[in-house]
């Protein structure tokens, strides 16, 4: 006799395990690695569902935990693009800008509401690229706060650090996402962009 | 007056900073002017979001394409029976 509540995890897999499937093969172009990231997924959310906390639907969670496991995986290929190939000095934010505090290069028009499969999964595909390829930290505290959707306050806590550096480490993050993301090709340059 | 509102790298750590928590008023009335006379920082803004929405994407494309499909019936099963051992 079972006493304790049956967590049913033969439904997750039934449910969510396409879908998790199709967003790792999307983004690591393997049957295998992506079965076992989607594996990984499952078993990491059974041994952490105390943790669940129930303020995003199980499937935000569930795709939340396989994110992680894709920008680990990331990180261990050479799909990365990493930081430090496109900047000269990616801790040096003050390049972004001329002496006037003006754009240095000004930030392209993207796209921001791509209607079709096939732009989202290109823009997907970029953006892992370049996210495993930030300074860990710099990543973690993007993926917690963007991801995850975790509070400030939670990721301080996490990192142990301040909020002012927390703040800074988000927009570092996302000074150097958007600058990898138009350094792969992303945004085109639009006429009259610069003068 | 502060000097910063006129500056677009100012601009651009406030807007991000304003992604994670509520600003005083008046820097939020300063950036909104900012963002309507600076194309580039408006842009920059609309970046963020769109990195947002990326990053909360949960979805993907149930349609096809060689490698896009489902996970095999096997696979299900071994995965279920993993997580039952671990139960």
């Amino acid at each position: 006799m079972e006493g304790a509540p049956q967590l049913n995890s033969d439904s997750w897999v039934d449910q969510y395990g396409d879908a998790l499937f199709r967003f790792a093969v999307a983004r690591v172009k393997s049957r295998e690695i992506a079965e076992d990231l989607v594996q990984e997924t499952f078993l990491a959310a059974v041994q952490s569902q105390n943790r669940f906390k129930g303020l995003s639907s199980e499937k935000t969670w569930l795709f939340g935990i396989l994110k992680h496991k894709v920008i680990d995986h990331c990180r261990k290929t050479k799909s990365t693009i990493h930081t430090q190939d496109i900047l000269d000095d990616p801790d040096n934010l003050e390049a972004f800008f001329n002496a006037k505090g003006g754009w240095q290069i000004s930030p392209a028009h993207w796209s921001t509401n791509p209607g079709k499969t096939q732009e989202i999964k290109e823009f997907l595909d970029h953006f892992y690229r370049c996210l495993s390829g930030l300074p860990q930290r710099t990543a973690d505290a993007f993926v917690f706060r963007e991801v995850d959707g975790l509070s400030t306050e939670e990721i301080c806590k996490l990192l142990d650090i301040t909020a002012a550096n927390c703040w800074v480490l988000l927009y570092r993050a996302r000074m150097l996402l958007r600058k990898c993301l138009e350094f792969v090709g992303f945004g085109r340059p639009q006429e009259g962009s610069k003068k | 007056m502060k000097h910063w509102m006129f500056r677009c790298k100012d601009v651009s750590q406030k807007v991000s900073q304003s992604m994670d928590a509520s600003l005083p008023y008046h820097h939020h009335l300063a950036i909104r002017v900012h963002l309507l006379m600076c194309r580039y920082c408006s842009r920059f803004r609309r970046q963020l979001l769109m990195l947002r929405k990326m990053s909360r994407y949960v979805d993907s494309d149930p349609s096809g394409g060689e490698m896009t499909s489902e996970l095999s019936i096997e696979t299900k099963e071994r995965i279920k029976e993993r997580l039952r051992a671990l139960q």
